[in-house]
């Protein structure tokens, strides 16, 4: 028997798993260096559910413990993993989203150079969750993660309201300095 | 983002009337006949008869040549969709843009092999090792065999920075759906599991949003036989579709698309031609029935003027190539290299040359789905001004025409009569006739009935 997190030695001698890094990691640029790293946590993460990194050190066999922590940053940044932060503890745990909920309750929101894709999840372990996701889209096509906000699907029914309120008070905010700044401006401009 | 919605009011049958819908914004009827423009003539043609509101539910971009294709259809193939002057944007209903990831670059040398070697300069190491591999190992030139390349690269690069330039180069062909490449499938049980495995990696690995993902395989035709290993390898690839949800963790919207490498040309001559296509229309018949069970999309590339077969044996978007059917991949002719093979040298030439024979274009018939004969197109034009073409095409004496402009009007007869094909196929479904009977109608009408017959389940 075995702990949640224990290593267990589930693959064949031939067989390679999925999160193992490649055999000539250190001949690869840095910036397929990196997506490998992401590509491997990710796997690790899917296949073998929650984990620490201290884990994921032992378990990927990283050369540096430093570089797993930019990988491990950019992917919860961009949610494509969440780190339970409420522990405290240094150790933390890492978890996977989960599997998508349904193909249908995926959505790509189209502003020009930015994209916004809400991705909503179902998972027995990590609860139902909903994610956003900014890319930034390049002139050639190309579009790159930024950043994003992962919330609980209970909380969805709130934030909708709130998001729409703050836009508009901001909205009064601004055109309020706005018009605050008019006298001031018709001074400068002598009376005019 | 991307899901099928069936038409309830269409006929039961071996296919799948209804469309791809995403939520809000468009609608795909499906099934569909996909141009897949490669030349300058093919998206030419494609972009003529999308202006003349043809129905083009599906675009597929080979990404080899991805920047040319864009840049010829414009606004069609997902750029800025401009307006006329009477204020209506130029293409309201744009196709939904599929990749073509040309696996076969990366287990042949092929045309599009060069294409993505001289595409950028800065190729992954891993994409470059798979584009030195070929069909069988060459220890000579320091060549390897595909099946072991992917292996290698699987070991000692992973998929991530290979997952990456496609992820970036299908972006760049704006598609919406991602296909992954995956190692060529030979007449094995392990090339089938392996290229599933490998495809699904490289899903995995992939960073971009797209409305939907899945996998590319390349069958080869000796997948199609007859033999035991064979046979063997077709039940492994239908479990594999199979597990696609009967797995505890199935996939969503998985769409396949699949396309067949057959160099020596077996599915259309040869002792074993109709068996061999017996056995891809069984084939294609359990793949999409499973994929649909999937909730998925099924998808085949290049069967030109075989495209009914497919459609009726469930496929949801069928490929072509304007120049017609090119099941068989071009090869890159290239001068042998007689300082490593062991043949001699040609001889020279001999002094007596035959005449050169007068290149001429042949006329298409949209009817019989083949070549037609030139001076019967000549005589029926002389008599009314008129002679068969397909819908959204004007009959023109195109044989006064200078080579170039023949060229591009039987690359626009024979995209515009396989569009209309597909339309018909869906109007048929939707229709009182049985299905059945619509097909075989159609069959009789064209030239290559054994191969239809074959193919065809519903026959």
């Amino acid at each position: 028997m075995h702990t949640l997190n224990e290593p267990v030695n589930d693959t064949a001698d031939n067989e390679v798993a999925p999160w193992a890094l490649p055999v000539r990691y250190n001949e690869l640029s840095p910036i397929e260096q990196a997506k490998a790293l992401r590509a491997a946590v990710l796997a690790y993460l899917q296949a073998r559910g929650s984990a620490a990194k201290s884990i994921l050190v032992k378990e990927l066999a990283v050369p540096r413990a430093d570089t797993l922590q930019k990988a491990l940053d950019y992917l919860s940044a961009t949610q494509q993993i969440y780190l339970d932060a409420t522990s405290g503890s240094r150790d933390r745990i890492y978890h996977s989203n989960g599997r998508l909920a349904h193909p249908g309750a995926e959505r790509i929101v189209d502003c020009g150079k930015i994209q916004y894709v809400i991705r909503s999840y179902n998972d027995r372990w990590a609860g139902q969750a909903l994610t956003i996701t900014q890319y930034a889209v390049q002139p050639s096509g190309e579009r790159n993660p930024v950043g994003g906000i992962r919330v609980d699907w209970r909380d969805v029914e709130a934030l909708a309201p709130a998001l729409r309120e703050s836009k508009t008070a901001l909205g009064v905010v601004v055109s309020g300095q706005f018009a605050a700044k008019q006298p001031q401006l018709k001074d400068d401009l002598g009376g005019r | 983002m991307l899901e099928y919605q069936s038409d309830g009011a269409a006929q039961v049958a071996h296919t799948r009337f209804g469309g791809l819908v995403r939520p809000g914004s468009a609608f795909y009827p499906m099934p569909a006949t996909a141009p897949t423009p490669r030349t300058i003539y093919e998206a030419d043609a494609v972009l003529r008869l999308a202006t003349r509101q043809a129905p083009l539910p599906a675009l597929i971009v080979p990404i080899s040549v991805r920047r040319a294709v864009t840049a010829t259809l414009g606004a069609l193939a997902g750029g800025p969709n401009q307006m006329t002057l009477d204020g209506k944007l130029y293409f309201p209903d744009r196709p939904i843009v599929l990749p073509d990831p040309e696996s076969e670059a990366l287990a042949t040398g092929v045309d599009s092999r060069a294409r993505i070697q001289s595409d950028t300069l800065t190729l992954p190491d891993s994409l470059r090792e798979l584009l030195q591999s070929g069909l069988t190992a060459d220890p000579k030139k320091g060549r390897k065999e595909t099946g072991a390349a992917w292996e290698l690269v699987r070991k000692d690069f992973g998929f991530s920075a290979l997952a990456s330039w496609y992820e970036r180069a299908e972006s760049q062909a704006k598609a919406s759906i991602f296909l992954a490449p995956s190692p060529v499938v030979r007449g094995t049980s392990a090339s089938v599991r392996r290229a599933f495995d490998f495809g699904w990696q490289i899903v995995d690995s992939i960073e971009t949003a797209f409305d939907a993902v899945g996998v590319h395989l390349l069958l080869h035709a000796e997948i199609l036989s007859d033999d035991v290993n064979s046979i063997e390898a077709r039940g492994t690839f239908v479990s594999c579709l199979i597990a696609l949800y009967r797995d505890p963790n199935p996939r969503n919207f998985p769409v396949i698309s699949i396309k067949i490498l057959d160099p020596s040309k077996s599915l259309s001559s040869g002792p074993e031609a109709s068996i061999r296509r017996r056995n891809l229309g069984e084939l294609l018949l359990r793949a999409s029935e499973a994929i649909h069970q999937a909730g998925g999309l099924a998808v085949v590339h290049n069967f030109g003027t075989w495209v009914l077969g497919p459609l009726d044996c469930g496929v949801d978007i069928v490929g072509f190539r304007g120049t017609g059917r090119t099941l068989d991949l071009d090869l890159i002719y290239s001068t042998p290299d007689y300082a490593t093979s062991n043949r001699t040298k040609p001889s020279v030439a001999p002094p007596l040359v035959a005449p050169k024979r007068k290149q001429r274009i042949q006329p298409f018939d949209p009817v019989r789905l083949s070549d037609a004969r030139l001076s019967e197109v000549k005589a029926l034009w002389k008599k009314s001004q008129a002679f068969p073409v397909a819908k959204h095409v004007e009959p023109e004496p195109f044989w006064t025409w200078d080579k170039l402009r023949q060229r591009e009007f039987r690359t626009l007869q024979v995209t515009a009569a396989l569009l209309e094909l597909g339309e018909e196929f869906r109007s048929a479904g939707k229709g009182t006739i049985p299905i059945r009977d619509c097909i075989r109608d159609r069959v009789e009408r064209m030239q290559e009935h054994d191969a239809m017959f074959d193919l065809c389940p519903s026959l």
